[in-house]
């Protein structure tokens, strides 16, 4: 069984697809790192400074009414309203000021989360391809027969065929998040701060990054499964896109309420921590309506993929060792 | 105990949207005693292959017991498989794979040394292509790998189909050499063919198969004898009066060219009746048939296979 996983293990390693992708994947995140060190700042008093110049400016343009506008306003007015009726009370400097500035600074507590939901993202996109077309492959090539007769119990192949690319992608999304993390606080400490960093910020990112590595194997393991009972790459990918586009997307607008069962809700949920959702309102009172909602919690999410992946993996089971290896011959 | 007993396999496929069937195989039976190199001859569709993926648990029987190298199959398969290899139509690889990765695989799913990899290809000549990739391998190549991925477990019994498939003279001549090796260090191996020829001259046992059944097994001289024990072939200066003294003393007579074929004798019983009556044999023998005729009068009668 072990050397079952790590033959797996190997073969899945070895593709070029997979060292393709994770070369690809670690440019992406270089370039976006640099972007991001670039774009920080922390010349705080030219930041401000340009911020003050800015809305000193659009104040001066807003206090000007337009000419026309309040001579209509005049034409309409009542008998003995005030003589100020009709000027125009635009923002203030520092009112503008307020909304224009902004620090400059690339700041760890702010972006570290957002890092690490975006690489988790990537990370679980990669591994449900990867995961497909580990599978898919092995049909496609038809050497799913000659492997077992290396090794005929069907349940083992299948259990090493799903463990081995949930493990190295789960491995390659701690690499990443990881990376990402050390990417992240090297521009925070280089070119921005990292001075708002609490321990209670640090706690919740690393829960966050750990409900996404399940996150990781919870979407590979599934490529692996609809890819293990199609029997083929492309005919998963495009029934998983099919699914979330037609059925996730359409149903969304039809039946809001069934949000709580789809997949990118809940995955949202494992990822989030937590995910309100927002039904229709059904009325309420005077101008005021009741929004309802109610909040997806990761726990949920967690149990609800988990069981969607074990019936998946339960079908694939149910195929592999009832149907005949009859393909992958010359016939 | 026989390396392969196969008896009263059943298997009707069904497949396709409409569920059409079609019987594969309909009450098989074959035994391969430990050491042979038995023949497993057949016409196309006849369920050859499907009879060697059954024996591998790839495709599982409607009925009928199987077992290898005396466990029963499906059920104790895993014992017995390393010690089994096995190439099953055209042998499949990863093609963006080398050979010796694709090797590798699976030599580390059975714990194998990698040298057994090398060593392998060394003896299907293939060593110096290893690292290419497969993509770029001949059908011939692909064929190699094949035996070679069989025999790197050192098998005891090994279930080829069609080995000679694709491969050049010198290949057939370097396949035959191997199993006469393999079989002299008592290796057991059942191959599928339709190189009767070849078969004639690997196996030492044969089992004809037509319509997914076995219609004659024995060793080769026995499945020959069986056809031809009582046929003579003679050449005399005047057969019209050889004619009429056999058929006279009981014997079917048939003209073929400048040779009369005699039926239902063997050599010295013609030589003595001509011989009373004068009448002296230019040439006379037995008529050496080969597998060729035996396998077409067995299999002819009906290629098509009716639907179950
Ligand atoms: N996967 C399958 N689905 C449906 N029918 C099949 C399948 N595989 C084989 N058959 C049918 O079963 C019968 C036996 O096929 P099989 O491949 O065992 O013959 P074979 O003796 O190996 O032939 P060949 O000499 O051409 O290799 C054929 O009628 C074939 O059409
Ligand atoms: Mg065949």
């Amino acid at each position: 069984m072990i050397r079952l996983f790590g033959a797996e293990v190997r073969r899945l390693t070895a593709r070029r697809m997979f060292r393709y992708l994770l070369l690809v994947g670690l440019a992406v995140l270089v370039f976006l790192g640099v972007l991001q060190a670039i774009h920080s700042s922390r010349d705080i008093p030219a930041a401000q400074a340009r911020a003050r110049r800015q809305a000193q400016a659009d104040a001066a343009r807003f206090s000007v009414a337009p000419p026309e506008a309040v001579a209509r306003c005049k034409t309409g007015l009542p008998a003995g309203a005030p003589p100020d009726a009709c000027t125009f009370h635009g923002p203030t400097a520092d009112e503008l000021y307020q909304q224009i500035y902004q620090d400059q600074r690339y700041s760890f507590a702010q972006h570290a989360p957002n890092v690490v939901v975006g690489l988790v993202v990537a990370v679980s996109l990669l591994g449900f391809v990867i995961g497909t077309s580990f599978i898919g492959a092995e049909w496609a090539s038809g050497t799913m027969a000659s492997l077992l007769t290396w090794e005929p119990r069907r349940i083992r192949v299948l259990l090493a065929k799903l463990a081995a690319p949930i493990v190295v992608l789960v491995v390659v999304g701690a690499v990443a998040v990881a990376l990402g993390l050390a990417g992240s606080w090297l521009i925070a400490a280089i070119r921005g701060t990292t001075a708002d960093t609490t321990s209670h910020a640090v706690n919740l990112m690393i829960a966050r990054g750990a409900r996404g590595l399940l996150l990781i194997g919870l979407l590979t393991g599934a490529g692996c499964a609809i890819a293990g009972f199609t029997r083929h790459t492309v005919a998963a990918v495009v029934a998983t896109v099919a699914y979330l586009v037609i059925v996730e997307n359409i149903l969304r607008h039809l039946e809001p309420g069934w949000e709580r069962w789809f997949l990118t809700s809940n995955a949202a949920a494992v990822l989030t921590g937590k995910f309100r959702l927002f039904l229709p309102p059904t009325g309420g009172f005077g101008s005021a309506t009741l929004q309802r909602s109610f909040v997806l919690h990761a726990s949920r999410g967690l149990i609800y993929l988990t069981a969607l992946l074990a019936a998946l993996v339960g079908i694939w089971a149910f195929t592999f060792t009832q149907r005949d290896i009859d393909e992958g011959g010359g016939r | 105990m026989a390396a392969v007993e196969v008896a009263g396999l059943r298997k009707v496929y069904r497949g396709g949207l409409r569920r059409r069937e079609r019987r594969a195989l309909d009450g098989l039976d074959l035994v391969v005693a430990p050491g042979e190199v038995h023949g497993f001859l057949g016409p196309n569709g006849s369920g050859k292959t499907t009879t060697l993926r059954i024996l591998l648990g790839l495709v599982r029987p409607d009925a009928g017991e199987v077992r290898l190298l005396g466990r029963p199959v499906p059920a104790e398969l895993a014992g017995a498989v390393p010690e089994i290899g096995s190439v099953v139509e055209a042998p499949r690889f990863f093609p963006s794979f080398s050979g010796r990765r694709n090797l590798d695989l699976l030599a580390r799913v059975a714990g194998l040394e990698p040298a057994r990899v090398d060593e392998a290809l060394e003896i299907v000549g293939l060593a110096d292509r290893a690292r290419d990739r497969v993509k770029g391998y001949s059908l011939g190549m692909r064929q190699r790998l094949g035996i070679a991925q069989a025999l790197m477990k050192r098998p005891r019994l090994l279930l080829l189909d069609e080995p000679t498939n694709g491969l050049d003279p010198a290949g057939i001549r370097e396949v035959r050499r191997l199993m006469a090796h393999l079989a002299s260090t008592g290796v057991t191996v059942l191959l599928s063919s339709h190189m009767l020829s070849e078969v004639q001259q690997i196996c030492t046992s044969v089992t004809i198969v037509a319509q997914g059944r076995a219609v004659r097994t024995g060793t080769v001289d026995a499945v020959l004898a069986g056809d031809t024990a009582a046929r003579v072939r003679l050449r005399v200066a005047d057969p019209a009066a050889a004619t009429a003294v056999l058929t006279e003393g009981g014997l079917t007579v048939a003209h073929q060219d400048d040779w009369l074929m005699v039926s239902g004798a063997v050599p010295s019983e013609v030589n003595r009746l001509l011989g009373e009556r004068g009448i002296w044999a230019d040439e006379l023998g037995p008529d050496h048939a080969d597998l060729e005729d035996v396998f077409l009068s067995l299999t002819q009668a009906s290629q098509e296979i009716p639907p179950a």
